[in-house]
């Protein structure tokens, strides 16, 4: 759900999702694996992580972390099929990092709220998982 | 020899002295030989030593590391796999894709195929299955430990 001080990125952008380096082996048949894309239960409480990739390149994105940028792979994907997903893009603003954005339909709130709802965005994180694999723009 | 086609697999099984009803789904071929791409089940072991190894925070993303005792139990359980959970077809699944740390402090073992992805969450309280054929429904059951 969104409110009307929210902005929806639109669909001919696409957004930058940063990976740890154990969701990702290069040689796998999908280079990511389904757990690069679960919620935290603390930082994504409103939304699965995302950056704009108009706003900002994907070595910041990795850089941005706490850890080391060579820690971190970063994928690209398309709002466009996101949007087919049934997802939704949201600005939201973080502090000193332009771009950051978030994917309501993935927050911890939801993914976590029972065995049902944690099942019905697992089939969709499979289908994220296929679409990022495709396009690995930090490694 | 390998292939990519779904069978109807697994019918029951025994772990943990209970019986689980495994394959009401069609989930992929799963022969003896290890899928291209996959770990070998020693690589298996050293996932999940490494992950007995992490701390909170460990991807500076604010993620919970796993329990001890829980990776004990992921021993236990890729151990099972790898002996004997045994299919209709007479093979045994081959090692996983992937063995990882979840943010939420789970292990997920990945099977990945062309026709699809099996996913072994292990929580603390049970073995999670999910099977995800691309472009087909969705299944789901429990292993309670």
């Amino acid at each position: 759900m969104t409110d009307e001080s929210q902005s929806i990125v639109p669909p001919d952008e696409s957004v930058l999702r940063r990976i740890h380096r154990n969701y990702y082996r290069a040689d796998a048949l999908r280079p990511i694996n389904m757990a690069a894309f679960r919620p935290n239960r603390e930082n994504d409480a409103d939304g699965l992580s995302f950056f704009r990739e108009s706003l900002i390149d994907a070595k910041s994105v990795a850089e941005s972390a706490r850890k080391p940028a060579e820690d971190y792979v970063v994928a690209r994907l398309s709002v466009a099929h996101l949007n087919r997903l049934g997802l939704t893009v949201i600005e939201s603003e973080i502090p000193d990092l332009p771009g950051h954005c978030h994917i309501p339909e993935l927050a911890a709130s939801i993914y976590y709220q029972d065995k049902a709802s944690k099942n019905r965005c697992k089939a969709i994180l499979e289908k994220l998982t296929a679409h990022a694999s495709k396009d690995i723009v930090y490694r | 020899m390998i292939t990519d086609t779904f069978d109807r697999l697994i019918v029951s099984q025994q772990y943990n002295d209970q019986q689980h009803q495994f394959a009401l789904t069609e989930v992929p071929s799963l022969d003896s030989e290890p899928r291209p791409s996959g770990l070998t089940w020693n690589e298996v072991t050293d996932r999940l030593l490494d992950i007995r190894k992490l701390q909170d925070d460990w991807d500076g993303q604010g993620a919970v590391a796993p329990e001890k005792d829980l990776v004990r139990k992921c021993f236990e359980f890729a151990q099972h796999l790898r002996n004997q959970l045994q299919t209709t077809s007479g093979g045994f699944l081959p090692p996983p894709t992937f063995v990882s740390a979840t943010p939420e402090g789970t292990v997920a073992f990945e099977w990945q195929y062309s026709s699809g992805v099996i996913e072994a969450e292990a929580t603390s309280t049970a073995i999670e299955w999910a099977f995800l054929p691309e472009g087909g429904s969705p299944e789901f059951l429990n292993w309670a430990w």
